[in-house]
């Protein structure tokens, strides 16, 4: 669903994210709605980065409306706080204010408003952890938010028609023995909005909450329609855009973490239990342990191994490239290959 | 005996010997609630006055943090990665994010 910004659309727009002081006829200088027209997270990411670095947000608020496609693509956010799915069933709203004016409940109450203003029956409220239940149990919104030096903007999503098998499936952590600082998630509930009423849209969710912030902020109920790779409008908005799909920023700022786990490998007549260690610090490894019995690798080829696990990135392909590269130094001897390889494909099915 | 100085955002430096200390305001920590990771810059790290050089997330909110001066960054504050907490706990004193020449 790709649609073509009007000329008049993207001249209004143009003119606003350049000079936000141009006084307007019709969009008072109150706020400002604003629906992307991708679903690419990368792209919709971008333009937050992009709202929050160069819009004078002191004339103007902003509020930004965004869902994500499908095929599963792993994103970082800049804000805190934990990991979410997204379909097209999951919506997305950011809040773009000056730091001053940054408020997450004020938010999140507009948006309670606005889906009861929708559905007067629906049994929905806001918890202290920002969080919106619906029928005081299950979980229809989480946020998040960034803070800088001017401007803030919180996000939030909104649980429409998403896939819940695959949400549950894809938030369950397949890592057992990872120990690290990181914050506990906390598990929840959730419910789509369209199990409690099926005649419920995203379209009809996303229109409700732009209503009300238009009403709250004495402006025309108006969607500005953007396009997230349109240069001209936001220039330097593509470097944005590859930035986040970086692995530096995607896995490069992992906070450090260590892995203390058994390998159960199947050798010829013997079941093999190797305990592995690994310190994992901005997605490199930092020290490597594998307990292997003596003499089963020689250990001038372990120690190989460990040298060059150590500083590389805790990633399948990079340690598959690895070791390829390795074993081809190593004498033929078929034996000693199948070793190598069977410890080798453990090693990578970790990561 | 170095004075603090404070920032017109969030953060304040104490300076002694050419090595300034940064920190986060009592404002500033009692607002972003409990912080649960701080990230810093790298030692060697060189920054201008204004230049943003890390953030510190508390639950679901990430806020960035501002160089009130120019420098090289010369120290961080390794406690704070098993210990976020110090931040709000002692942001004068155990709390300190960083060290810079300036």
């Amino acid at each position: 669903m790709v649609l073509q910004p009007s000329l008049k659309n993207c001249f209004r727009l143009s003119c606003v994210l350049r000079t936000p002081k141009a006084g307007f006829r019709s969009t008072a200088s109150g706020a400002l709605i604003i629906q992307s027209v991708s679903n690419d997270v990368y792209q919709n990411l971008a333009v937050e980065d992009w709202i929050h670095d160069h819009m004078d947000l002191e004339k103007r608020q902003v509020l930004f409306l965004w869902r994500k496609q499908k095929n599963i693509k792993l994103a970082r956010r800049r804000s805190g706080g934990g990991t979410v799915y997204h379909d097209l069933g999951n919506i997305n709203l950011t809040f773009f204010t000056t730091r001053k004016k940054y408020e997450r409940m004020e938010n999140l109450k507009l948006v309670v408003k606005a889906l009861k203003a929708l559905r007067p029956q629906l049994d929905i409220h806001v918890t202290d952890r920002y969080d919106i239940l619906l029928d005081r149990h299950y979980k229809i919104s989480g946020t998040a938010a960034k803070l800088g030096g001017t401007s803030a903007y919180h996000h939030c999503t909104l649980l429409c028609n998403a896939d819940k098998f695959v949400l549950s499936s894809v938030l369950k952590s397949p890592y057992k023995g990872l120990k690290s600082n990181a914050t506990p998630s906390v598990p929840a509930s959730v419910k789509n909005l369209f199990e409690e009423d099926p005649s419920l849209t995203s379209e009809m969710l996303l229109d409700a909450i732009a209503k009300e912030y238009a009403t709250q902020h004495q402006i025309d109920h108006h969607i500005t329609l953007l396009n997230p790779a349109d240069e001209t409008l936001l220039p330097g908005i593509n470097n944005k855009t590859k930035e986040l799909q970086t692995w530096e920023w995607v896995y490069g700022k992992t906070p450090k973490f260590s892995i203390s786990t058994c390998l159960n490998m199947a050798y010829k007549d013997s079941l093999l239990d190797i305990k592995v260690n690994m310190d994992v610090k901005h997605g490199r490894i930092e020290v490597c342990n594998i307990d292997l019995p003596e003499q089963w690798l020689p250990p001038a080829l372990y120690s190989k191994l460990v040298k060059s696990l150590t500083g590389s990135k805790f990633c399948p392909n990079e340690t598959t490239t690895l070791v390829t590269t390795l074993l081809r130094v190593c004498p033929q001897d078929d034996e000693l290959h199948s070793r190598w390889n069977l410890l080798c494909e453990n090693m990578i099915m970790l990561m | 005996l170095s004075a603090r100085k404070f920032t017109d955002k969030h953060e304040w430096i104490s300076v002694a010997n050419g090595i300034g200390t940064v920190g986060i305001t009592d404002f500033a920590q009692e607002a972003l609630g409990d912080v649960v990771y701080c990230s810093l810059p790298e030692i060697g790290t060189k920054l201008s006055k204004h230049d943003e050089f890390g953030a510190l997330e508390s639950v679901k909110a990430a806020s960035e943090l501002y160089s009130p001066l120019t420098g090289e960054v010369t120290e961080i504050n390794g406690a704070l990665a098993d210990n976020p907490g110090l931040v709000n706990k002692s942001c004068y004193q155990d709390g300190w994010l960083i060290k810079m020449t300036v």
